[in-house]
């Protein structure tokens, strides 16, 4: 099937869950990714039972905590 | 929202950063939950950005219009789970593009011109120079701080539950 990735279109297995396309993805931060499909938060507990659809939108919005410190140190 | 002294030299040390390292670090992830919940509970419009490597994200937060930050990221990450810009890393350059747009939502904020960034995150890529413009949720569904029965409704005082964590 086919769905969208980050703005980019992907053809994945039909049945793929959001975890598995974390994991297919290589999501730098996979423990802590906030993910949106067609526009609406899926919460991080249902990552695993979340399965995909055919033309779904799926957007990845990655924690920055920011700064420079440290270079003092 | 009246502070006690207390309150505004802890708050204040979140913000400042007067520890640097991992001290400092836990403080400034968490400062962006203290400065979102704070906008949110009195009104007033926060530009959040944050950077790191070659990548940055950019909102503008209207309390009770669009989304918070909080809406985004419930709360802040666990230990190890994302990466801290001294590990990472972060681009000087980075600061420059972000923060030049964080002013131009503040311009457009105060002499109403345009749209703002309300309800959208704003990605860079510097790598693939690639600007990206996410569509947001509506403000408030579950949301523990902005919703219309929020869960949190004092400022949290990370610093106090981070020194109790056993690492």
């Amino acid at each position: 099937m086919k769905i969208i990735v980050a703005g980019v279109k992907k053809e994945v297995a039909e049945g793929l869950t959001v975890q598995g396309l974390i994991e297919q993805e290589q999501v730098e931060t996979p423990e802590y990714v906030t993910v949106s499909v067609n526009e609406e938060f899926i919460e991080s507990g249902t990552f695993a039972s979340h399965v995909l659809k055919d033309g779904d939108e799926v957007e990845f919005l990655y924690f920055m905590g920011g700064g420079a410190y440290g270079i003092y140190e | 929202m009246a502070f006690t002294n207390e309150q505004l030299e802890r708050y204040s040390r979140h913000i400042i950063l007067k520890e640097i390292g991992v001290k400092g670090q836990k403080k400034l992830l968490n400062a962006k939950f203290l400065i979102n919940d704070a906008c949110v509970m009195e009104k007033k419009p926060l530009s959040h950005a944050g950077i790191i490597r070659f990548k940055g994200q950019l909102t503008t937060i209207l309390p009770g219009e669009g989304p918070c930050y909080r809406c985004i990221f419930q709360s802040p990450p666990p230990k190890d789970a994302v990466p801290t810009c001294k590990e990472a890393g972060v681009i000087g350059a980075m600061g420059g593009v972000i923060g030049s747009l964080q002013a131009m939502e503040a311009v457009k904020y105060i002499t109403g011109a345009g749209e703002l960034l309300s309800g959208y995150l704003l990605t860079y890529d510097a790598l693939k120079m690639e600007f990206r413009k996410i569509k947001l949720p509506p403000r408030g569904k579950g949301c523990a701080v902005c919703s219309d029965t929020p869960t949190i409704t004092k400022l949290i005082d990370y610093e106090q539950a981070a020194c109790e964590l056993k690492h």
